[in-house]
């Protein structure tokens, strides 16, 4: 069951993954979890959201909107990013390999690197025509 | 936000302090003080000791220190790197590439045995 649900809606512009960061920071303390698994989420949220803005939006996203929408459950956190740029799946990336030689490294793809090894469930939607990117993280 | 400040130590030492958050919006500050100070030939202490989070942008900047270090036969430690930093970097790979150590003396110890 649900015990609370906070949402947070954000211009899609750099200077705002600071405002994402701390809301994420609450919300999972709040919902219990201790120092890794909140450094965990902001993590995650902060390199969704920085895709968003560069790669969805293209650094024009200043008239439109990032939305965080958070559930919190007995054992689960739920942390939903919403976006209106053109459909798109991050989970249809491949992860980079961490055994490159670093001389030979591409610079992108370690994002939803750290997405995938941190939550505990990722999931995609396009919901009324929008981006839906549910990040799933367990509590205790 | 992101703090950054630079001084130099004995023997030409530079420390690159940093403190705050490396994410999306601060690293690219990080990058212009990583260009400015990985001259060619330069020892550098970049102490981390007040970065309690870092993003892939911090990974980028980190590409971007190994390769103008390679270039210019410079060398740097990395001080002080807080725990999920620490595992993040090596869970990338990154960890093998640079030398770590946990304070600015101890750095200064590495730097003066491995540039001589």
């Amino acid at each position: 069951m649900v015990k609370q649900v906070r949402k947070l809606r954000l211009p899609g512009e750099l200077s705002q993954v600071r405002a994402a960061c701390e809301f994420i920071v609450d919300v999972a303390s709040d919902a219990g979890l201790g120092d890794d698994g909140v450094f965990q989420c902001q993590l995650s949220v902060e390199e969704i959201f920085t895709n968003i803005v560069e790669h969805g939006y293209g650094h024009d996203g200043a008239e439109k909107s990032i939305e965080l929408v958070c559930e919190i459950s007995d054992d689960l956190l739920l942390i939903s990013l919403i976006d209106e740029a053109p459909p798109f799946n991050p989970l249809s990336l491949e992860d980079p390999d961490p055994n490159t030689p670093l001389w030979e490294r591409d610079t992108g793809g370690w994002g939803v690197y750290f997405v995938r090894k941190y939550m505990d469930d990722i999931r995609y939607k396009l919901e009324n025509e929008k981006n839906r990117l549910i990040l799933e993280k367990k509590l205790g | 936000m992101l703090e950054i400040s630079t001084e130099t130590l004995e023997n030409d030492v530079v420390l690159l302090k940093v403190s705050g958050a490396i994410d999306g919006s601060t690293a690219p500050e990080l990058r212009a003080a990583i260009v400015d100070t990985a001259t060619p030939h330069c020892k550098m202490l970049l102490d981390m000791q007040g970065i309690h989070f870092m993003s892939s942008a911090g990974l980028r900047v980190m590409l971007l220190l190994h390769r103008q270090l390679q270039k210019g036969d410079s060398h740097v430690v990395l001080i002080g790197m807080m725990e999920p930093i620490y595992d993040a970097m090596e869970a990338t790979g990154f960890l093998k590439y640079f030398q770590t150590a946990s304070n600015v003396e101890s750095g200064l110890e590495l730097l003066c045995k491995t540039s001589v």
